[in-house]
């Protein structure tokens, strides 16, 4: 009797010794995360808990981190926390190809946006210029020949006047038939440019803006399921076009 | 299109003023001063007569033609000289208005012939150049 006693005393000091040398190797360390971008980045602790902690404090040992945030790439890695220390974690998550192709797409956009609304724009207003400039000229040319008439009427000088009509008057003539050439042309030119460049505003106008689908999220929330009390819900993405 | 608007309305007021180029100078024949004027006779004689100045013994005799120019044929109010041709000894001068400010002019002539019709060629000038030229005549009596 008194055998078996001792015998089961020393199992428990042997057992409790076990134990208290168990406890002592499974001591707690912190991660302390320094994540680009710092505001927005979740992740997902050893495959199980989706989180969005600055630091996490942990158990000993391996732990995998599934981090993700807005516009970028999933990362996977593994941390060994250590107890009783303190690890900074710098990490800088890249960019989705999804999002580099779409921000690809919105600059080129916005490239042929401003080619075909500010190019245009800028010669109808050049060839607007210069359909003013040729209407004022057409304009001093026909006020011209309205001077000579007016200079007709007026003058007393027989040689001025032979002067007037013979040379004056047809030189005055010719300078304003090619001064109203010039004018139709540069109206012409004007109006075709304006037409040309209402068409190139509604066309660019119309053109379907790219939209963004974050995939990288929807991996990302498919990586978690979440228990709450009546069971259990499957975390969805909902992907939001950005405009 | 509602952009378009303001765009061509510019365009479309400068094409509605447009202007067109009618003159035909050779429609220009209405001022008295050009020498391709077809209006009526700027001219017309008054009368003629004999003139004698001076005293004895220097007495001068002369025939006077005397003159007016219908100036309610110029198209503005202008001041103008008159340039005399002789037709019988084709002498010319140029005369200035007497009295001043008025449109009845004088040729003198020392020798004349009483009966014999005189001829004047007669134009308006200025700046040394002449209009078109009419001929008056008048008959000492």
């Amino acid at each position: 009797m008194m055998n078996g006693t001792c015998r089961m005393i020393l199992l428990l000091a042997w057992a409790h010794a076990l134990m208290g040398t168990c406890a002592h190797g499974q001591g707690t360390g912190t991660l302390r995360f320094l994540v680009e971008p710092g505001d927005s980045y979740q992740f997902v602790l050893d495959g199980k808990y989706r989180m969005q902690e600055r630091e996490v404090k942990l158990m000993e040992g391996p732990h995998t981190f599934t981090f993700w945030a807005p516009t970028r790439s999933i990362v996977d890695t593994v941390l060994r926390v250590q107890a009783g220390t303190t690890k900074d974690v710098i990490l800088r998550l890249p960019y989705s190809p999804e999002y580099v192709a779409y921000q690809r797409e919105l600059s080129q956009l916005k490239k042929e946006q401003w080619l075909g609304r500010v190019l245009p724009c800028a010669v109808t207003l050049g060839t607007g210029i210069w359909a003013v400039s040729s209407f004022v000229n057409y304009k001093d040319a026909h006020d011209q020949l309205e001077a000579d008439e007016a200079l007709y009427t007026s003058s007393a000088s027989p040689n001025g006047l032979q002067q007037l009509k013979e040379v004056d008057v047809p030189v005055h003539q010719e300078e304003f038939a090619q001064a109203r050439t010039n004018f139709y042309i540069s109206g012409g030119v004007f109006l075709a440019s304006a037409a040309f460049t209402t068409w190139s505003i509604i066309k660019a106008s119309k053109k379907p803006l790219p939209t963004f689908e974050d995939k990288e999220k929807v991996k990302f929330d498919g990586l978690v399921w979440v228990p709450d009390r009546r069971g259990g819900t499957w975390a969805m993405g909902l992907t939001i076009p950005i405009r | 299109m509602k952009r378009l608007l303001p765009l061509l309305l510019p365009v479309l007021l400068a094409f509605s003023g447009c202007y067109k180029d009618d003159l035909d100078v050779s429609t220009w024949t209405n001022n008295p001063f050009d020498r391709d004027y077809t209006g009526p006779n700027v001219f017309s004689m008054d009368t003629t007569f004999i003139e004698i100045i001076g005293t004895p013994p220097n007495v001068i005799t002369r025939q006077v033609m005397q003159f007016t120019v219908n100036s309610s044929l110029f198209l503005a109010p202008n001041a103008y000289q008159v340039r005399v041709k002789d037709l019988e000894n084709d002498q010319i001068v140029l005369l200035s208005q007497f009295p001043v400010g008025s449109d009845v002019w004088r040729y003198t002539k020392l020798e004349f012939t009483f009966g014999q019709e005189l001829c004047l060629e007669v134009r308006l000038s200025n700046n040394f150049s002449d209009g078109r030229p009419e001929t008056i005549c008048a008959t000492l009596q």
